[in-house]
């Protein structure tokens, strides 16, 4: 079973509610796709037991066999090509690896090389009940634009066998369409506020797109408005859990630690809002 | 010679735009014929690289001087590459006022930065 926690507005609780869910529920894995800020492993503190690098293919020029015919930048959707007269440019920050350059040269004069584009690491944490519980996340390389081929790479870390949790970069773009797609549930964690309900709208209209049953978790709730309350009866989105300002919760957030194994009562909470996504799946 | 603007509309009323990859159309004036032509800059609807993008429309078309507001450093990459001479103009100016102070050798040249 695979859960992504999304949000649309960024700052909302993701990685709070990815994290505290991943300790309580059994045989979990927890993959955190934010890969330009990973931040799950500060409250999850895991052993981290391997780590590779993710790489990604740009186009390399054979200048022998080039005749600067201009067919790879016309057909580059990213101009990552310029050909200037005698002369090819490769722009590697604009390249998205999709292999059309390649493909379409008609002297074969374009090959592929890799380009580090960031760093993969898996390891183990122990749930609040001391099981095992399976980490991993992707950390792009700082000046890299381009962060779906890193979080490609973090979702073939997906263990069948294991109730994963997905920690999804914030807004709607690439990332976090990556993120989503493949996923049996989507969680999405907001504020009642008018930003946290304009931004809720536009990550659940990816989420109907991609075909992903959603509900939502209301954090800070005791504050704001009733507005996304209003929107989720309007649209028939389950409300799975509802997180009040809680010292005890802000506490251990403060300390890098996870709520649940300093309270009881959000340790319920949280069993609570896990047993609710299982039989949402299983509907 | 063949000069290209980056402005805000096709049209002898367009004005100089700020941006060079993402203007909306490029004005062409013929030093020769003293006439103009307009084209669309297909690199304002681009995911990314609009402006390597409106650099090889212009490199394709055999421009040899580009008058903007600002070059982005690919896209300056890319004109330098291309012995295409990079200037600068004041924004919103009319196209005819650009070429005018062209003419007048008033346009400062745009140095290319280096990071």
């Amino acid at each position: 079973m695979i859960i992504a926690i999304a949000s649309g507005k960024g700052g909302t609780g993701k990685t709070t509610i990815a994290t505290n869910l991943a300790l309580v529920a059994p045989a979990a894995q927890y993959l955190d796709c934010d890969v330009e800020e990973p931040n799950g492993h500060l409250f999850l503190k895991p052993e981290i037991d391997h780590r590779r690098d993710v790489t990604m293919s740009i186009p390399k020029i054979d200048h022998e066999l080039c005749t600067y015919c201009g067919q790879c930048a016309g057909a580059c959707e990213f101009n990552a090509l310029a050909v200037i007269g005698k002369k090819v440019m490769v722009f590697p920050e604009l390249c998205h690896g999709c292999g059309a350059c390649t493909f379409i040269c008609p002297e074969g004069a374009i090959s592929e090389t890799s380009k580090i584009v960031g760093q993969l690491e898996t390891g183990s944490a122990a749930t609040v009940t001391e099981k095992k519980l399976k980490f991993g996340h992707g950390i792009s390389k700082i000046g890299n634009p381009l962060t779906p081929p890193v979080i490609k790479q973090v979702k073939k870390l997906v263990n069948d066998d294991c109730f994963t949790i997905l920690d999804a970069p914030p807004g709607t773009s690439c990332p976090m369409v990556q993120t989503l797609m493949g996923c049996d549930y989507c969680l999405f964690v907001t504020e009642p506020t008018p930003f946290g309900l304009n931004d809720l709208e536009l990550a659940v209209g990816v989420a109907r797109q991609l075909k992903i049953p959603c509900g939502i978790v209301i954090n800070r709730s005791d504050s704001g408005d009733d507005q996304v309350k209003k929107y989720c009866e309007r649209e028939a989105i389950p409300i799975l859990m509802e997180l009040g300002f809680d010292r005890d919760l802000a506490f251990a957030y403060s300390k890098g630690e996870a709520a649940v194994s300093k309270s009881l009562s959000l340790r319920q909470e949280f069993q609570d809002l896990y047993e609710k996504i299982v039989a949402e799946v299983e509907k | 010679m063949k000069i290209a603007i980056s402005v805000t509309k096709a049209g002898t009323d367009a004005t100089l735009e700020m941006r060079f990859g993402r203007c909306p159309y490029f004005a062409v004036y013929d030093s020769d014929s003293k006439t103009y032509e307009w084209f669309e800059n297909s690199g304002i609807k681009a995911a990314s690289g609009a402006g390597t993008g409106a650099a090889q429309a212009l490199l394709d078309r055999n421009i040899e001087v580009v008058i903007s507001g600002q070059y982005g450093p690919k896209a300056a990459q890319v004109l330098g590459a291309g012995n295409i001479k990079m200037l600068l103009g004041p924004p919103e100016l009319p196209v005819a006022e650009v070429i005018a102070k062209w003419q007048a050798n008033e346009l400062k040249e745009y140095a290319i930065q280096r990071f």
